[in-house]
C-alpha cells in the first residue's frame, strides 16, 4: 500500500490539490479567493499532465548532440499542452482579476453574498 | 378555484404578479407579520447556504475518493512503458528536426503539429486583452464611485538608477529567447512576457507617461494586430495547402516566423494588462 | 480532394480573422455590418457545404496543416456536423438582426466593435466544437467560448451583468476544470490525443479491462464538465441571471447557441471516443437521463415562478436542456437523434422568443416584467405572432418545431429500461411549460382596456426580417421532420 502510495506520490499530490482548487472555488464567497482556486485547480491538472510525459533517466525534448535519438528524450506532448493550458489560465485570470476590479469599483466589495443583495436592492 | 381564478385574471390585468400555491400562506397573513419575512429570508438564505456546504463538502469527499482511488491505478509514473510513450511522441522526437526545422521539439510541436491549437491559444490572450478593455477602459462615460488610480508618485531614485541596467539586459534576454525559441529553451510565449515584463518595469521606473511616449494605444493595436494576423494569415495558407495536398516548403519557416508573431502579442498582452489595470487606458 | 471540404475550415477561419481584425474598427455600424456580413457568409458557405455533403453521403477528416491525423490537428466533418453549422450560423445571423436596435442602444458605442469580436469568435468556437477531431482543440475552444460568452453578457454596462458574469464565469471554470482533468486523465492512460486513435485505444482498454476506474471517473468528469457549461440541472443556478439580463442579442446567442455547443461536443464525445455501450453500461447515461428528468421538471417550475419575462425564458432553457439530456441519457441512436432535434428546434424557437420579448419591451418602456408588457403585441402583431409560434413550438403544440422533438424522444424512450418514467415526465412538463406560456402569450394579446397602445413608431426591417424567418425555421422543422431526421440519423451513422 505504502509503495504504491509513494511510486504515485504525484498524481496523489495533484488529485489532492483537485479537490482543494475544487472546493475552495464552490464554498468561498471572497471572489479574490476564487480565483486563486480556480488557479490552483489548474496547475494541479498540469501537474497531473506533467508527470505522465516524465520518463526515469531522460532529459527535456531539445535535442542536443544526441540527435533525434528517441531513447534520450522525454515524451514533447505534455509539454506543449502544459504550455497551451497556462497561458489559457493566465487569460482567464486576467479576465476575472478586471471584472473583479469593476465591481469592487462599483458596489465596493468582493463578496459574492454582498454583491448579490446589492443588486438585489440596486433592482428595487 | 374561484380564488384561483380571480388571482390568474388580476395577474392577466397586469395588478399583481401571477400567485402560486405555495405563497397564498404567504400573501394571506396579517401585514404586521410581513416585516418579519425579510428576517425569514435571511433564516432561509442561511438555511440554504448551510444546506449548500454540506452539499459542496460531500461533493468534494466524493470527487477526492474516486481521484485517490483512481491514482493509485494510473500507469506507473517514470516509466517508458507508460502509454504515453508510443508512436506520436516517438515520431515528434525523432522527425520533428525534419520535417519543421526546428531542434527545440515542443516548440515544434505546438508550432507546426498542433499549430491551430496554439492559434486558439492565442485567441484566447486576444480575447482576454479585449475583455480587460471592455472592462476597464475609461471611455468618459463610465458612472463608476470608486476610483483609486491617478497617483503619480515621484520616480524612485534608487529604482531608476538600478533599472537603467537591468532594462537592457532584460530585453537582451528576452529578445535572445524570443528568437531562438526554434533550436534552444524558450519561444514566443517565454521570449514574449520577458520583453512585457521589462516594459512594465519601466513604466513602475518611469511613470506610465514616458512609456506612452512610445507605446501608444495605436502602436499597442498595431502589434497586437498584426502579430495575430499574421499568424492567422500563414497558419491559414499553410492548413489550406496541406489539406489540398499543395507541396511547399512552408513548414521549415513557419516555427520562426510565427514564433516570433506570437512572441510580439504576449509582450503587448502583458503590458496591456498591467496598463489597463493600473490606468484604465494606455 | 473536392474544393467543397475546405468549406469548413474556410468559415472557421473567416468568423476568426474577422475577430482579430474587427477588434480595432471604431465604427460601430461598420462592426456590425461586418459582423453580419461574416455570419450569413459562413451559413452560406455551410448551407453549400450540407447540400454537397449530402450528395456525397460521406464524412471526411481534413488536416489542419501538413500531417495527418497522429501528428497533426484534424476535424471531421459528416452531415450532422454540416446541419449544426448551417444551423447555429444561421441562427447566429438572426439574433444579429433580431437584437440589432437593442444592441445599439444597449451598448457603449465605443466598445460595440468589442462586443462584434466576441459574437464572431462565439461562432468561430461553434463551429469548431461541432467539427473538432481533437480532444485538445475541443478544450481551447471551449475555453474561448467560455470567455467570448461571458463578454457578451457584460455587453450590456451594469451591475446586475457585472455580478452575473462573475457567476457565470466561475461556474464555466469549474467546468472547465473538470474537462481538463478528464482530458488529461485520457490521455495518460492511452496517449492519444485524436478521436480516431483515442477510441481505437478505448476499445482495446475496454475489452482487455485494464485502466477501467481511470476511464469510468474520465468519462465521469467529462460529463459532469460539459454538463455544467450546458447548464444541466442542478448547476443551472447561474443561467437566469447571465441570460436573463443581457442585452437581447447576447441572451439569444448564448440561450440558442452557446449551450448547445457543448450538447453537440458531449455527443461527439461519447459516440466517437467512449462508444454508448460504454457509457450505458457504466451508469454514466442513466445519471445524465436522470439530470435531463429533474431539468425538465425544475426548470419549468422555476420558469413558472417568474415574473420577469427574460428570465422566466432562461429558466425555460434549463427545461429544453433536460430534454436534450434526456436524450442523450437514452444512449441509443435513436435517443441521440431525438436530442439532436430537439437542438435543432430549441436553437430556432429560443432567439425567436428573446427577440421578441426584446421588441415587444422596447415598446412597453424596457420594462421587462410580464406584467408591463401586457397588451403589448398589439404594439408590434408580428413580435406578438413570432411569440406565439415560439411558445407554442415550447409547448409542444402540432405542426410546430418542438412537438416533433417531443415526439421523437417519446419514441426512443419505448425502447428503453425508463419507458415510463419518461414518458410521464414528458407529458408532466408539457404541461408545465403550458402552464408558464399560454397565460404570457394570453397577457401579451389582451389589450389594455381603454388606453391604446401606439403603433410602433419606426419600422425596424432587421426585426422583421428575422422574426419571419425565425418563425419560418420553426415552422419547417414542425413540417418537414422527415427528411431532417433522415439527416441526423444518416450523420449519426457516419459520426
Amino acid at each position: 500500500m505504502l509503495e504504491t502510495i509513494i511510486e504515485n506520490r504525484y498524481t496523489i499530490t495533484a488529485v489532492i490539490l483537485f479537490t482543494l482548487g475544487f472546493g475552495n472555488l464552490l464554498l468561498h464567497q471572497n471572489l479574490i479567493k476564487k480565483v486563486i482556486a480556480f488557479n490552483i485547480m489548474d496547475a494541479s491538472t498540469f501537474l497531473l499532465l506533467a508527470t505522465r510525459g516524465f520518463i526515469e533517466g531522460r532529459s527535456a525534448a531539445i535535442l542536443t548532440e544526441g540527435g533525434a535519438n528517441t531513447g534520450l528524450y522525454v515524451n514533447p506532448i505534455p509539454a506543449g499542452l502544459v504550455l497551451t493550458g497556462i497561458v489559457v489560465s493566465v487569460s482567464v485570470s486576467a479576465f476575472s482579476l478586471a471584472l473583479i476590479q469593476r465591481i469592487y469599483r462599483r458596489y465596493g466589495t468582493v463578496d459574492l453574498r454582498e454583491l448579490l443583495d446589492a443588486v438585489r436592492k440596486e433592482k428595487v | 378555484m374561484k380564488k384561483l381564478f380571480s388571482s390568474f385574471s388580476a395577474w392577466v390585468d397586469g395588478q399583481k404578479p401571477f400567485p402560486l400555491k405555495t405563497e397564498y400562506p404567504a400573501q394571506n397573513r396579517a401585514p404586521v407579520l410581513k416585516d418579519r419575512s425579510g428576517r425569514s429570508d435571511r433564516e432561509k438564505l442561511r438555511i440554504f447556504s448551510r444546506f449548500y456546504t454540506v452539499c459542496c463538502l460531500m461533493i468534494c469527499a466524493l470527487i477526492l475518493f474516486a481521484l485517490l482511488s483512481m491514482a493509485v491505478s494510473m500507469p506507473e509514473f517514470g516509466s517508458d512503458t507508460n502509454p504515453t510513450v508510443n508512436e506520436v511522441s516517438e515520431h515528434y522526437v525523432g522527425k520533428a528536426e525534419s520535417e519543421t526545422g526546428a531542434e527545440n521539439v515542443i516548440a515544434g510541436m505546438i508550432l507546426n503539429y498542433r499549430g491551430f491549437d496554439t492559434f486558439g491559444e492565442s485567441c484566447v490572450l486576444f480575447l482576454a486583452v479585449c475583455c480587460v478593455i471592455q472592462l476597464l477602459w475609461h471611455t468618459g462615460g463610465s458612472a463608476d464611485t470608486r476610483s483609486d488610480s491617478g497617483k503619480d508618485a515621484a520616480p524612485d531614485v534608487i529604482l531608476s538608477r538600478v533599472c537603467q541596467i537591468v532594462i537592457p539586459c532584460v530585453l537582451c534576454f528576452g529578445i535572445c529567447v524570443l528568437f531562438n525559441g526554434h533550436v534552444s529553451p524558450g519561444g514566443g510565449f517565454s521570449g514574449g512576457s520577458t520583453l512585457g515584463a521589462a516594459l512594465i518595469l519601466f513604466a513602475v521606473a518611469y511613470g506610465e507617461k514616458d512609456v506612452s511616449r512610445f507605446f501608444t494605444r495605436r502602436v499597442f493595436d498595431f502589434v497586437r494586430i498584426a502579430g495575430l494576423a499574421i499568424y492567422a494569415l500563414m497558419f491559414g495558407v499553410y492548413i489550406f495547402q496541406g489539406a489540398n495536398g499543395i507541396s511547399s516548403d512552408l513548414a521549415h519557416y513557419i516555427v520562426l516566423v510565427i514564433d516570433i508573431a506570437v512572441g510580439l502579442v504576449v509582450m503587448s498582452t502583458m503590458y496591456g494588462f498591467y496598463s489597463f489595470y493600473i490606468r484604465g487606458d494606455l | 480532394m473536392p474544393f467543397t471540404h475546405n468549406l469548413p475550415f474556410l468559415c472557421i477561419f473567416l468568423a476568426m480573422a474577422a475577430a482579430i481584425l474587427l477588434s480595432v474598427v471604431r465604427n460601430p455600424r461598420l462592426c456590425w455590418n461586418i459582423t453580419f456580413f461574416v455570419a450569413s457568409a459562413s451559413a452560406l458557405m455551410s448551407l453549400i457545404f450540407l447540400s454537397a455533403i449530402l450528395c456525397e453521403d460521406s464524412a471526411f477528416a481534413y488536416t489542419m496543416g501538413k500531417f495527418p491525423a497522429p501528428f497533426g490537428n484534424e476535424i471531421k466533418a459528416g452531415p450532422l456536423q454540416a446541419l449544426f453549422a448551417s444551423c447555429f450560423s444561421l441562427v447566429s445571423v438572426l439574433a444579429l438582426l433580431g437584437g440589432k436596435k437593442d444592441l445599439f442602444e444597449d451598448a457603449d458605442g465605443k466598445k460595440l466593435g468589442l462586443t462584434c469580436v466576441m459574437l464572431n469568435m462565439v461562432l468561430a468556437s461553434l463551429l469548431v466544437l461541432t467539427y473538432t477531431n481533437d480532444v485538445f482543440t475541443a478544450y481551447v475552444f471551449i475555453e474561448i467560448s467560455t470567455i467570448a460568452a461571458c463578454a457578451l453578457v457584460m455587453a450590456k454596462d451594469s451591475g446586475e451583468t457585472l455580478v452575473a458574469t462573475i457567476r457565470y464565469l466561475f461556474m464555466s471554470l469549474l467546468g472547465s476544470g473538470l474537462f481538463l482533468l478528464s482530458l488529461f486523465i485520457l490521455y495518460g492512460i492511452t496517449g492519444h490525443l485524436l478521436m480516431p486513435q483515442l477510441s481505437q485505444a478505448v476499445a482495446e482498454l475496454l475489452s482487455s479491462g485494464v485502466y477501467h476506474l481511470p476511464l469510468l471517473i474520465c468519462a465521469a468528469s467529462m460529463a459532469a464538465g460539459l454538463g455544467i457549461k450546458s447548464a444541466m440541472f442542478p448547476f443551472h443556478r447561474w443561467l437566469p441571471d447571465a441570460h436573463g439580463s443581457a442585452t437581447t442579442c447576447s441572451s439569444a446567442v448564448l440561450s440558442g447557441l452557446v449551450l448547445k455547443g457543448y450538447a453537440v461536443l458531449m455527443i461527439t464525445m461519447f459516440i466517437r471516443i467512449f462508444s454508448l455501450d460504454f457509457i450505458r453500461s457504466s451508469g454514466i447515461g442513466a445519471a445524465i437521463f436522470l439530470f435531463g428528468l429533474l431539468g425538465m421538471i425544475a426548470g419549468s417550475i422555476q420558469a413558472i415562478r417568474e415574473t420577469h419575462a427574460k428570465r422566466m425564458l432562461a429558466y425555460s432553457s434549463v427545461a429544453q436542456m433536460g430534454y436534450v439530456f434526456m436524450g442523450i441519457g437514452l444512449c441509443s441512436e435513436a435517443g441521440i437523434a431525438a436530442a439532436c432535434y430537439q437542438i435543432l428546434a430549441h436553437a430556432f424557437a429560443k432567439p425567436l422568443l428573446f427577440s421578441c420579448v426584446g421588441k415587444l419591451s422596447a415598446a412597453a418602456g424596457h420594462d421587462k416584467q410580464l406584467s408591463a408588457l401586457r397588451g403589448s403585441a398589439w404594439s408590434c402583431p408580428l413580435a406578438g405572432i413570432g411569440f406565439a409560434a415560439a411558445a407554442l413550438s415550447m409547448i409542444g403544440i402540432p405542426l410546430f418545431a418542438g412537438f416533433n422533438a417531443k415526439l421523437f424522444l417519446a419514441s426512443a424512450s419505448i425502447e428503453s429500461p425508463g419507458t415510463i418514467l419518461a414518458l410521464s415526465v414528458l407529458g408532466l412538463s408539457s404541461v408545465l411549460n403550458a402552464i408558464y406560456y399560454l397565460p404570457a402569450l394570453i397577457a401579451l394579446w389582451i389589450p389594455k382596456g381603454a388606453e391604446k397602445h401606439s403603433r410602433a413608431h419606426s419600422t425596424d426591417p432587421a426585426f422583421t426580417a428575422a422574426s419571419v424567418l425565425l418563425i419560418a425555421g420553426v415552422l419547417v422543422l414542425g413540417i418537414f421532420s422527415s427528411p431532417i431526421m433522415a439527416i441526423i440519423i444518416r450523420g449519426l451513422q457516419l459520426m
